[in-house]
């Protein structure tokens, strides 16, 4: 066995590719013990701790935080016994990522969670479950912690700042005490606050150069006529802004500076901004949804449903029974009753088969802080209202606080997505692959309906669903619509 | 008084605060045919006219003609027994601050403007109580309230003036006799002109800054040759430094102070004066009452000097920084001219307030130091020009000093200018003007200056910032 032994970035996930490490929780020439958590890493879906796979004490930290590290490379090294510099030096000099790690998720040896997945057919999907060593994060929320912690502290105006970083850790919330000073006499620098804020401030200047380095272009006559302040006409000159292009507001109808700069903005299409790098969460988010709509073959079919009744069950449910049922909770059961009435929609397309889950399990997309994840209340269709009500409401709560373990948001066979509570009347969804529907809720409104060639007030609620055509055709989309429909106008079916 | 015999007096505009504020407004307001209203508890012509700006100006020019007697023999001139009396130059600055403050009643009586003594406060918007010695006294009713009441010297806790041995501003100008040692905490420009003024009459002066340099606003080569200058004068400074202790034992005070390597310092003074930035007023208004927001306790305003109450209005001193008395005068005329719906109108750009400092030398500025131009990124073009290689500079014998200038060099906008040396105050706005007009270097360049003038060392200065001086 050797002395040296490597701390890498572990695989959470199928779809874990890199992490952000976020703290080290050990320090160089701390014991660590097998099991003992190490270092908090952010992938695109939570923030998790590492456990440490080896024993013996911390003599290298790799990785800082803040830097973002695929699967399987190092972070750290751990020796037993006395070893030199030169040894660790050469250990890290000669370390290889273990070529098996890159391609296998951490899935420990009688999973339930795992087998449980397996078991309704899906081996890709078990893969994605998360090990039961590796526990939620139950002390530790994501981003919004880090944020918040940062702008704690006591009252910053004594701290050495630059104007400048000054102005950027204020437009951030940061306080001044927690950044770390690397300026001038130990000023924090502009530098220092988009360092620890992870952001970049472009300077306003970006527009004008982004002018300078355009053609000339749109009007091209003399405008050497045009009454403009000498700096004004410089500027112009600079950015090949001709200054018939350019509103005058200075006095006697004068071409500012300000006028310039103004134009610069409007004829570049640019105005000042600033630029925050994307977390994992939104790399995740962008590169599944992208590939989502480029390559399955989307299509839509909505349909209005009548929810009075609904509203009526859930006020007598809640007022007189002691629940606090939501319309969402109502949809959850109702879309895993229509799944089950029309299976052909509980499918996936994997490439060469069609595959046909068994139970429903049910995603919910829950906006939180810096994005969306998709909590999954399993077998929905054998789980009462109450309880899928108290289910989604825990795992809602949960993603807010970056608590969910990987293995509550993995998998899921159908995905719901409800901008209700905002009032939109409706809107199409990606589908939240590799599922093949998700269902678009809209508001609840009071609207006329024609009834047996009368005009009454009903509660209309739309709902589409965004289907891939390649698994699910639109006949059975049809089908699966007025199957929800029929659930929801008439909640005592649901009981069936 | 019975509240019985209290009316309400109703007027376009009230204002409450006579000073450079306060009086403008008044003024710019009853030229646009509005009916005004002045409240001022004390003098007419607020601080700076008796007891900032002006009066010190008149000491110092005392000190400049006393210091020119002293070195008349390198004039080729002799004077015999150069002497002062502190009593008469503290009269004579009395008397034109009263002259002045008189000027400010006919200004009010000439545009026909009411004037209320009292302290004026907001019950409501539109509505205002004036109370004496808080007994009401009147209420006035107007569309627009302006308030501009200034701002008082700074404190620091337990270091209060007590006007005897610790002074704030107003005892530093109407000594009774000169001390033999002070000690000025503060290096600003109201700290560092007490402190060349009591300096020319001999006393021994010592200058203490929390800061790494003194006139922490200034740029940074100003401050190191200003501070040289002031050194030459005799004046004694601690930078970095902040005072710890300052203890009155009979007739003088005991001040300890941790210098810039954290060594304890201390000494015993005649007189101390309290320099250390001011706070605005802002108490008893009846401005937070009414919802009007607060920050670091300044009043919080738009960019037209209206606070977050509809109809009521803060300048000067008591919004945000600079604290110059032209800022708030020329806040005044912007406040009421957008009330009176004027168009074509700017608001205050910050940037472009000249900041001037009347000690031996002089120091002058506008805009923005060569420091915060590079930290927002400018590619700047720095000129400087000595006036040691000035004809009028030699032969005025005020060689010492410098002028120099911050260029943008994408646009030839004059960003900064900062100068240091005799007259400096009045050249600056030379400087202000160009940039208001957004003139580039090469307008500046093909100006003609006259010669010979102190204002040459501005045309070289821009000359020198594109590599063409001509006499350095």
């Amino acid at each position: 066995m050797s002395k040296l032994h490597a701390l890498t970035v572990p695989k959470w996930g199928m779809s874990m590719e890199e992490g952000e490490l976020i703290e080290w929780r050990v320090d160089v020439g701390d014991q660590i013990s097998i099991g003992d958590e190490f270092v908090d890493i952010e992938t695109s879906k939570i923030v998790n701790t590492a456990e440490s796979s080896c024993d013996g004490t911390l003599v290298r930290i790799v990785a800082q935080p803040g830097e973002i590290h695929r699967v399987a490379m190092l972070l750290g090294v751990v020796a037993q016994g006395d070893v030199t510099e030169a040894e660790i030096d050469a250990f890290v000099e000669n370390f290889e990522p273990d070529a098996a790690a890159l391609n296998k998720p951490l899935v420990s040896e009688g999973d339930d969670s795992a087998e449980r997945q397996v078991s309704y057919g899906a081996p890709a999907q078990a893969a994605e479950a998360a090990s039961t060593e590796t526990p939620a994060v139950a002390d530790k929320a994501p981003t919004a912690s880090a944020a918040a912690s940062l702008a704690d502290g006591p009252d910053d105006s004594g701290v050495k700042a630059s104007v400048v970083a000054r102005r950027i850790a204020k437009a951030h919330n940061i306080n001044l005490n927690n950044v770390p000073a690397t300026g001038r006499n130990g000023r924090v620098s502009k530098q220092d606050v988009e360092k620890a804020a992870g952001v970049s401030v472009q300077p306003a200047r970006k527009a004008k150069q982004a002018m300078a380095e355009q053609p000339a272009q749109r009007t091209t006559i003399d405008d050497s006529r045009i009454a403009a302040t000498p700096v004004a006409r410089r500027l112009a000159k600079k950015l090949n802004i001709n200054l018939h292009d350019v509103t005058p507001t200075g006095r006697r109808n004068r071409v500012t500076k300000e006028d310039i700069e103004q134009a610069a903005r409007a004829l570049s299409g640019l105005s000042d901004y600033s630029e925050v790098a994307l977390s994992g969460m939104r790399k995740t988010i962008a590169a599944r949804l992208s590939e989502s709509k480029q390559t399955i073959p989307h299509y839509r079919v909505s349909v209005d449903i009548e929810i009075d009744s609904l509203l009526a069950q859930r006020k007598y449910m809640n007022a007189e029974l002691g629940h606090s049922l939501s319309v969402n909770d109502f949809i959850i059961k109702a879309c895993a009753g229509a799944l089950q009435r029309v299976p052909a929609v509980n499918v996936q397309y994997t490439g060469d088969a069609i595959r046909q889950f068994e139970q429903a399990d049910i995603s919910m997309a829950v906006a939180i802080d810096g994005g969306l994840i998709t909590p999954v209340i399993r077998n929905a269709g054998n789980k009462s209202l109450s309880q899928i009500s108290s289910e989604a409401k825990d795992l809602a709560k949960r993603a807010q606080t970056g608590k969910l373990t990987v293995d509550e948001f993995q998998g899921g066979s159908f995905t719901i997505s409800n901008l209700g509570m905002y009032g939109v009347d409706q809107f199409d969804a990606i589908i939240n692959s590799p599922q093949a529907a998700i269902l678009a809720v809209g508001a609840g409104k009071e609207k006329p309906v024609v009834r047996d060639g009368e005009i009454t007030a009903a509660t209309v609620m739309r709902v589409s669903m965004s289907s891939d055509h390649r698994a699910i055709d639109g006949a059975v989309a049809a089908q699966f619509l007025q199957a929800l429909k029929g659930f929801l106008e008439n909640p005592a079916s649901m009981l069936l | 008084m019975a509240t019985s015999e209290i009316t309400t007096r109703k007027f376009d505009i009230a204002v409450v605060g006579a000073g450079p504020g306060g009086y403008v407004a008044a003024i710019r307001a009853a030229q646009l045919g509005m009916s005004v209203a002045i409240i001022e508890k004390q003098h007419m012509g607020g601080v700076c006219l008796n007891w900032g700006c002006i009066p010190t100006k008149s000491l110092l020019k005392s000190a400049e003609v006393y210091q020119s007697m002293l070195h008349a023999e390198e004039y080729g001139l002799s004077t015999k027994d150069a002497g002062f009396d502190i009593k008469k130059i503290v009269q004579r600055s009395r008397d034109i601050a009263a002259r002045l403050s008189r000027g400010i009643d006919f200004l009010m009586k000439k545009n026909d403007i009411t004037v209320i003594s009292g302290f004026g406060r907001l019950a409501a918007p539109g509505e205002l109580e004036v109370s004496v010695d808080e007994e009401l006294t009147g209420r006035v009713s107007a569309t627009h309230i302006i308030f501009a009441t200034g701002a008082r010297p700074r404190s620091l806790p337990g270091m209060e003036a007590d006007g005897e041995v610790i002074w704030s501003a107003k005892e530093a100008m109407v000594p009774e006799s000169l001390p033999g040692s002070l000690l000025v905490v503060g290096s600003g420009a109201i700290g560092m002109e007490f402190a060349s003024f009591y300096r020319t009459f001999g006393t021994e002066v010592t200058v203490l800054e929390m800061m790494d340099r003194i006139l922490p606003q200034e740029d940074a080569d100003v401050s190191a040759a200003a501070q040289r200058a002031f050194k030459k004068r005799g004046i004694k400074f601690f930078t970095d430094s902040k005072l710890e202790t300052l203890e009155v034992k009979g007739s003088s005070a005991e001040a300890m102070w941790a210098d810039r390597n954290g060594n304890s310092q201390g000494g015993t003074f005649d007189r101390v004066i309290m320099a250390v930035g001011v706070v605005a007023n802002t108490e008893g208004l009846g401005l937070a009452e009414q919802g009007v927001k607060m920050e670091r306790g300044q009043v919080v305003v738009d960019k037209w000097s209206e606070t977050s109450v509809k109809g009521v209005y803060a300048i000067g001193d008591m919004t945000a920084p600079p604290w110059l008395a032209h800022k708030a005068s020329h806040e005044a005329v912007i406040c009421v001219e957008k009330i009176a719906g004027l168009e074509n109108l700017e608001p205050l750009d910050p940037l472009s307030v000249p900041a001037c400092t009347y000690s031996s030398p002089q120091i002058a500025s506008v805009g923005l130091t060569e420091q915060q131009a590079k930290e927002q990124g400018i590619n700047v073009r720095v000129g400087r020009f000595d006036l040691n290689a000035l004809g009028k500079a030699q032969a005025m014998g005020e060689a010492e000093g410098f002028v120099k200038t911050i260029f943008d060099e994408d646009s030839g906008e004059l960003l900064g200018a900062h100068m240091l040396g005799a007259e400096v105050t009045e050249l600056i706005q030379g400087y202000v003007i160009a940039q208001k007009l957004e003139a580039t270097e090469a307008e500046l360049a093909h100006t003609v200056f006259a010669h010979p003038t102190m204002s040459e060392a501005m045309h070289e200065s821009v000359l020198d910032a594109y590599d063409q001086a001509i006499h350095s």
